[in-house]
């Protein structure tokens, strides 16, 4: 896989925070947080929410009051099941989804 | 990338008669050509527009859209039903999303971001546009779902407290950067093309990844159906949406009603498919059940597109959604790029929700006039129609509409 072309590090991790208040706090950081945020309720009360972020944004954060950040060691890998080729054989070889063809009623329509 | 577009020829030329490949008109940043699937029997009845990877790092939305259409046209060409897992469609319901809307597949709306996400694995975000970046890699490409002409001007429509981080930015180097105006980036007008163009469009589902949620209109601020004049056309609100209390968007009680109602059908249908747990939401909150957190937007085409009837009463209404696919997992990388096992299970889900969408957006009755009018006034001569009744039909409709709509 190539290198990308001078792009900033970024840092993938997760933040926890205790209550709906620090989740909204969390928000307001220039962190990337998906498309949307994703906020997992823990167990124990509290949220995880993934994140990614500049070193320097994620070690911000650390210092603020009532967030415990967490930063994953690995580098980023592309998924190894990223294929090559074109399955479809430049519009000669037909697409087949995964719905079942059935015959009876179904429970619409 | 290009699978993608092999798919969608594939299915064009193995079924000549119930689809056909349409070509966007703008070239992407890079120069790549980018098309749709338009399936159905007769393009003029009521339309349901999907889309996908408008987010490049969001690659299973083009699976899932292309896959849908396949399992439509394989099932409506056997006479037979669909069923993903625990769901089923009767072939009636086949038959009748076929014969009766006019159903377009966009799966790749930004492809110069999937080529370089897949080819460099970064999670990139954006499209590929270097013009705002003088030079610097760091402040390339632009949101494409902050673009849209939808209280776009964030810096003025919207209260300075309200979400920086969710809202759009004015800086390139931003990952919700929303570019230099509303739709400068060919990308988003091929959606907007694809709203204008297909005029009877009256449903749309814009596809993304992940938290699990089915999201509703409106997506910049809490829902209100009392007070119409409070709406985001009205300046004498700009800088006090996008928080708690004070303003509210107007959506019309009915139209609310049509709309939770039909996330909450599509994520039923969804979940049926293997016990999942999607969730319909209104689009400014991050949570179901509560209206603590909110992610106010600006730019974003699930609001731009709902919005327009109101903008221009030449448009029709467009019913309007945010599909969020997937469930979060470990890290950011591992929740959009699922391995390819769970990815099979989500594409059955989200077929599954797809198809239901369809079902509620086939009408339940249809005119006699109806088609016969709008084989008559086809969308190709209607533009121009529309640009010269525009004038005359505006200051009437507004009259007749006073005092029911937002004003």
């Amino acid at each position: 896989m190539a290198e990308a072309p001078e792009l900033p590090e970024r840092l993938e991790g997760s933040v926890r925070v205790a209550d709906e208040e620090a989740l909204g706090r969390l928000f307001k950081q220039p962190l990337d947080f998906g498309c949307r945020p994703s906020a997992t309720p823990e167990p124990g009360g509290g949220f995880v929410v993934p994140v990614i972020g500049s070193p320097q944004a994620l070690e911000e954060l650390k210092q603020q009051e009532g967030f415990e950040v967490r930063v994953l060691e690995r580098k980023p890998t592309r998924s190894s099941e990223v294929g090559e080729g074109d399955r479809f054989e430049g519009g000669k070889v037909l697409p087949r989804g995964f719905g079942r063809q059935i015959l009876g009623g179904g429970d619409s329509g | 990338m290009v699978e993608v577009e092999s798919a969608l020829e594939a299915l064009a030329q193995g079924y000549p008669s119930l689809c056909e490949l349409v070509t966007l008109p703008e070239p992407s940043i890079e120069d790549r050509t980018s098309h749709a699937l338009r399936i159905g029997t007769d393009s003029c009845n009521d339309g349901v527009l999907f889309t996908a990877c408008a987010h490049a790092r969001e690659w299973g939305g083009a699976d899932i859209c292309v896959y849908f259409a396949a399992d439509l046209l394989a099932a409506y060409t056997a006479g037979t039903g669909l069923a993903y897992g625990g769901k089923s469609f009767s072939r009636h319901a086949i038959r009748s999303i076929v014969e009766n809307l006019s159903v377009v597949v966009f799966p790749c709306v930004n492809p110069d971001g999937r080529a370089f996400d897949q080819q460099y694995d970064v999670l990139w975000r954006k499209n590929r546009n270097p013009a705002q970046a003088a030079g610097n890699p760091q402040r390339v490409g632009i949101d494409l779902n902050r673009n849209h002409d939808f209280l776009w001007n964030f810096r003025t429509t919207f209260d300075p407290a309200a979400n920086p981080g969710t809202l759009a930015s004015d800086d390139p180097a931003s990952d919700i950067y929303h570019g230099p105006a509303p739709e400068s980036e060919p990308e988003a007008r091929n959606v907007k093309w694809l709203l204008d163009h297909h005029r009877f469009t009256r449903w749309y589902m814009d596809i993304h990844s992940y938290t699990g949620d089915l999201l509703y209109s409106w997506g910049d601020d809490t829902d209100q159906s009392d007070d119409p004049p409070m709406n985001f056309r009205n300046h004498a609100y700009d800088g006090q949406r996008g928080v708690e209390g004070g303003y509210a968007e107007y959506i019309p009680s009915s139209d609310l009603n049509v709309v939770s109602g039909t996330a909450q059908r599509v994520v039923n249908s969804i979940n049926a498919v293997r016990g999942g747990h999607y969730e319909a939401k209104q689009s400014v909150f991050l949570q179901s059940n509560s209206t603590a957190v909110s992610y106010p937007t600006s730019g974003a085409v699930d609001d731009y597109s709902y919005s327009r009837h109101f903008a221009d009463c030449t448009k029709g209404k467009v019913y309007a959604f945010t599909l969020e696919f997937g469930y979060p997992a470990n890290d950011l990388r591992a929740s959009f790029h699922p391995p390819w096992s769970e990815m099979e299970q989500i594409v059955s889900e989200i077929d599954a929700g797809m198809i239901e969408f369809c079902l509620a957006a086939a009408p339940a009755w249809k005119p006699p006039w109806e088609a016969a009018f709008r084989h008559l006034f086809p969308w190709q001569i209607w533009d121009p129609m529309a640009e010269i009744a525009e004038p005359v039909v505006r200051p009437i409709a507004e009259r007749v509409l006073a005092g029911f709509g937002p004003r």
